[in-house]
């Protein structure tokens, strides 16, 4: 059975066996030594005086000289240890002896050989001499056996200081070596019972006892830096596993469950305890997807991944990414789209430990990217009206949410009113609500306001909510561009709302394109307002123009009307007074009676011209398809007979035809063609050239001439009534015929310029629209 | 072991005694001796492993205790020849040699004839000393000797400082110094 010692038993052991070990051996030592030495201790004794007597007895010996003999075995009785001592002739016969008992008979010469006897506490040396004859000396063990004994009490002396030694080295031990091993041994105790690394143990020297406590001192404080580290970490990844939305799970490398993240839980709705340990992913994987995938990863592999675990595993432990999208199926039987990608877990050698599984929710990111996708492509495709009802559909179809109020607040802050509303499933007609008292007033001296559950509760001024059986509550305000809140957006659900990230998410996504879209739908009803009032304007101020156009013209039409009968009166009497007095009136007068009838003349063809110009705009056009080319030579044939005028020349470039009023548009030539003819440089043959292009929605006619041309300064005043640019006394002409002609083409919706220089000719432009709906 | 001691105990007591039954026996052991304790010079011996000379001048009173005492002996590498003769010149060249002659005059002849030569003369009779000898044996409880050391040295013969210890008398510069 082997023993337990502790290590002060065990020292005290070793210690003490050793003390015994060398009290043994030193006393077997001493022992043997003594038995074994014995003889030869006495040899060293007795010697000496053998072979002193032997020398000094020699010639006594050789010549029998007893007194010699006797004074030289005299001298030993200097050593009390010496008993007896007689030196024996040849024969046996005596020589010398010397005894130290009183009385003693020397005693005969033994028959022995040389040697060394010993009995019992006496030895007896023989030794023959040198010249013949033989000594025998005896001595007395007594000195021997006192020496042994004192080597005995020497020896036991060293036993006891050995032993008082020992024990002073057990108590050293002990505080130099056992005490700090217990101690260290009674820390590394505490610290593996209680894991708590705050112990010391008191280290102080230079020993390596002290060393070891100090090495532990430092160990323990570098393990517990390490543990606060570890700790530390181990806290950081624990929030991270229990507050990321990403599902992460990780796994033996088997496939076995090892952990189950509070997301995860969420997410399938199994407890960590229901996986952990027991389960493996295949437990809500669908095994037809699980069996495609390996189908798969066999061909890209190159090797069989048989259906199971291992389609997860396969590219990991080749050091591949695993990424793809998976369809969880959820305790409740649920299926979820999620995008999961595998990591294998590593040790230091490479060998493969695990594999952890990070999953999230695709529809959570669908619904995202659907909210991005509304505002990147519907936001555009729709506006106004479209815009926000799309909106609010979208949003209470996304969100799953009861209600959607997408609301614009204007002058009035305390109203607001809804710009589309969404409620159990589909639009509704907007409505108009006060602000007081309900969560979207908070809503509007806030940011984003979410009230999970409860809405009704905290708002029990608000009489809309309890109608909506509203319970939860999420509304994110809208601002325009300078900051100004315009309105707000606020989603209203029946029952509470567990997690409202994706929600306010999805509302912060929209918000601003919402806001926008308020805003400008807000500037697009300004703009219209006025552009209506600038109409209305328009319109009133045209009626009145019209009207006192028609006045007008009413008015220069009797005028002129009038004018001419006391016209017709001054040209008859004159014509009278000319032709009756022609005899009676001298050079003079007739001179002067035919600047009467000249100037009478001038005055009917303006009476003429005015009346004309005057009715362009009042008579009804008679529209019918004209042939421009034709109509255009007629009109210059009839302008040619007048003899003595120089003959024009005319060149008429293909014309389209044109719709319109042919009396009117035959004027508008007969004026142009005359302006032509008249304006021509004196002498000169005037060249007129007559052609038309053909432009997006009428058609430009053109007649360009070779005259005295004018100054582009005036080219608006060319077309004013009796505006002239030349004096009378150079061109003939009332100055009315371009007003007619811009009449008659404004009439028929079109426009009249003109473009010359001066010496250079002139041209004037008429565009008629190709329409045939060109009459006002 | 006691039965040893019962055996070896005759022996033991027959030991004890220190009396000189013989006292040739001695002075024969003595005579050999002197080869040890005296130091003769070179031109003593005839060759460098010639043997010890022992001559017997006179009647020889050791009988055969000579050939047993010197029998198989060597000294320095020498053995020992024993020689008898009456007469000096019918020794050969002696080391030692033991004057037996009764006649005081005798001896002196001898001596006086041997007196320069490097021959350690020993003898019996009471003046042997005066009469030019060297060594004189005297026996007593046990057999003494005195040296006369005047006349070693005369003959070039060195006698060693241990035998003079267990001299009985010494003769030196004329002196006798009676040692014990």
């Amino acid at each position: 059975m082997p023993i337990q010692l502790n290590i002060y038993n065990r020292l005290a052991f070793v210690l003490w066996g050793a003390a015994l070990l060398a009290f043994i051996v030193a006393g077997a030592g001493v022992v043997l030594f003594q038995s074994f030495t014995l003889e030869q201790r006495i040899r060293q004794i007795m010697e000496p005086y053998a072979q002193l007597v032997s020398v000094g007895t020699d010639a006594a010996v050789s010549f029998e000289d007893p007194v010699r003999a006797q004074e030289i075995l005299d001298t030993l009785r200097a050593n009390p240890q010496i008993q007896e001592a007689a030196i024996y002739l040849d024969g046996g016969r005596l020589l010398a002896s010397f005894s130290r008992a009183p009385n003693a008979t020397p005693v005969s010469l033994p028959a022995r050989p040389d040697g060394l006897y010993l009995d019992g506490d006496t030895a007896v040396l023989l030794q023959a001499l040198p010249r013949g004859g033989r000594l025998r000396l005896s001595i007395g063990l007594d000195q021997l056996s006192r020496q042994t004994h004192q080597v005995m009490w020497i020896f036991g002396t060293g036993v006891l200081v050995l032993l008082l030694v020992t024990f002073a080295q057990l108590l050293v031990l002990r505080r130099t070596l056992v005490r700090p091993i217990a101690n260290l041994t009674q820390a590394t105790e505490l610290v593996r019972a209680s894991a708590s690394y705050k112990h010391r143990v008191p280290a102080s020297g230079t020993d390596e006892v002290a060393q070891l406590g100090k090495n532990f001192n430092a160990m323990m404080e570098a393990i517990q830096e390490r543990e606060n580290e570890l700790r530390r970490l181990t806290l950081f990844q624990r929030t991270i596993l229990d507050n990321v939305a990403y599902c992460i799970i990780s796994t033996t490398p088997e496939g076995i469950v090892t952990s189950f993240n509070p997301a995860a839980e969420r997410l399938l709705g199994y407890t960590a305890g229901e996986m952990v340990g027991k389960q493996t992913p295949e437990r809500w994987h669908d095994p037809e997807e699980i069996a495609n995938y390996a189908r798969q990863l066999s061909l890209e592999l190159g090797e069989t991944v048989l259906p199971g675990f291992e389609v997860f595993a396969a590219r990991p432990r080749r050091h591949l990414t695993e990424e793809n999208e998976w369809t969880f199926i959820c305790k409740d039987g649920r299926r979820i789209r999620v995008n999961l990608s595998v990591t294998a877990l590593r040790d230091e050698e490479g060998r493969i430990t695990g594999f952890v599984g990070l999953g999230y929710d695709l529809t959570e990111r669908k619904r995202v990217e659907d909210a991005l996708l509304f505002v990147a492509q519907r936001g555009w495709q729709f506006s106004g009206e479209d815009f926000f009802n799309a909106l609010a559909q979208f949003l209470g179809e996304k969100l799953d949410m009861d209600y959607v109020l997408i609301d614009r607040i204007e002058e009035n802050p305390d109203m607001a009113e809804t710009v589309a509303l969404y409620a159990k499933g589909a639009l509704a007609p907007n409505m108009r609500y006060a602000l007081k008292g309900t969560p979207c007033e908070n809503v509007m001296g806030k940011r984003l306001c979410v009230y999970p559950h409860g809405v009704q509760q905290l708002f029990p001024e608000d009489t809309l909510l309890p109608g909506m059986g509203a319970e939860s509550y999420i509304g994110i305000p809208l601002w325009d561009s300078t900051g100004k809140p315009i309105g707000l957006i606020a989603v209203m659900g029946t029952k509470p709302l567990p997690d409202d990230a994706p929600v306010t998410q999805l509302l912060q996504l929209v918000a601003t394109r919402a806001a926008a879209e308020l805003e400008r739908k807000h500037a697009e009803a300004e703009i219209r307002k006025l552009n209506n009032e600038l109409e209305q304007r328009v319109t009133d101020r045209t009626a009145q123009l019209e009207a006192a156009n028609s006045e007008l013209e009413a008015f220069s039409y009797s005028v002129s009307h009038d004018l001419r009968t006391p016209l017709r009166a001054i040209d008859g009497f004159s014509k009278i007074l000319l032709d009756s007095y022609f005899d009676k009136l001298d050079e003079e007068g007739k001179r002067l009676i035919g600047v009467v009838r000249d100037n009478t003349s001038r005055m009917g063809q303006l009476i003429d011209d005015m009346l004309k110009f005057s009715r362009t705009g009042r008579v009804e056009l008679a529209l019918s398809q004209i042939d421009m080319e034709n109509l255009a030579r007629a009109a210059f044939e009839e302008l040619q007979p007048s003899p003595g005028d120089n003959k024009a020349q005319l060149e008429i470039g293909p014309l389209p035809p044109a719709r319109g009023d042919r009396a009117m548009m035959h004027q508008v030539f007969i004026n142009l063609f005359s302006n032509a003819i008249k304006f021509s440089r004196g002498g000169g043959t005037p060249e007129i050239r007559v052609g038309a292009t053909v432009n997006d929605g009428e058609t430009i006619y053109f007649v360009r001439d070779n005259g005295v041309g004018f100054n582009m300064q005036y080219a608006d005043k060319l077309f004013g009534v009796f505006q002239r640019l030349h004096s009378i006394n150079e061109f003939e002409g009332t100055g009315i015929g371009l007003a007619i002609v811009k009449r008659i083409i404004t009439r028929h919706g079109g426009r009249v310029w003109a473009e010359g220089k001066i010496n250079e000719g002139a041209t004037i432009y008429f565009a008629l629209p190709n329409r045939e709906n060109s009459h006002e | 072991m006691a039965l040893l001691f019962v055996l070896f105990l005759p022996v033991l007591a027959g030991s004890q005694e220190l009396i000189v039954d013989n006292p040739y026996k001695v002075k024969a052991a003595f005579l050999r001796n002197f080869a040890h304790y005296v130091t003769w010079p070179d031109k003593a011996f005839s060759g460098s492993s010639s043997p010890w000379c022992i001559g017997i001048l006179g009647r020889d009173p050791f009988g055969k205790i000579l050939e047993k005492t010197f029998g198989g002996r060597t000294e320095q590498g020498r053995t020992f020849e024993i020689v008898r003769a009456e007469m000096p010149d019918e020794l050969p060249k002696c080391q030692i040699v033991f004057v037996a002659y009764k006649d005081a005059a005798k001896r002196r002849a001898v001596l006086a004839e041997l007196k320069d030569k490097p021959v350690l003369t020993v003898g019996d009779a009471p003046g042997f000393l005066r009469e030019g000898g060297m060594i004189r044996f005297q026996v007593g409880d046990r057999v003494y000797m005195s040296i006369n050391l005047d006349q070693a040295r005369a003959s070039d013969l060195t006698i060693q400082t241990r035998m003079l210890e267990v001299s009985r008398d010494i003769l030196e510069n004329g002196e006798v110094h009676h040692m014990r």
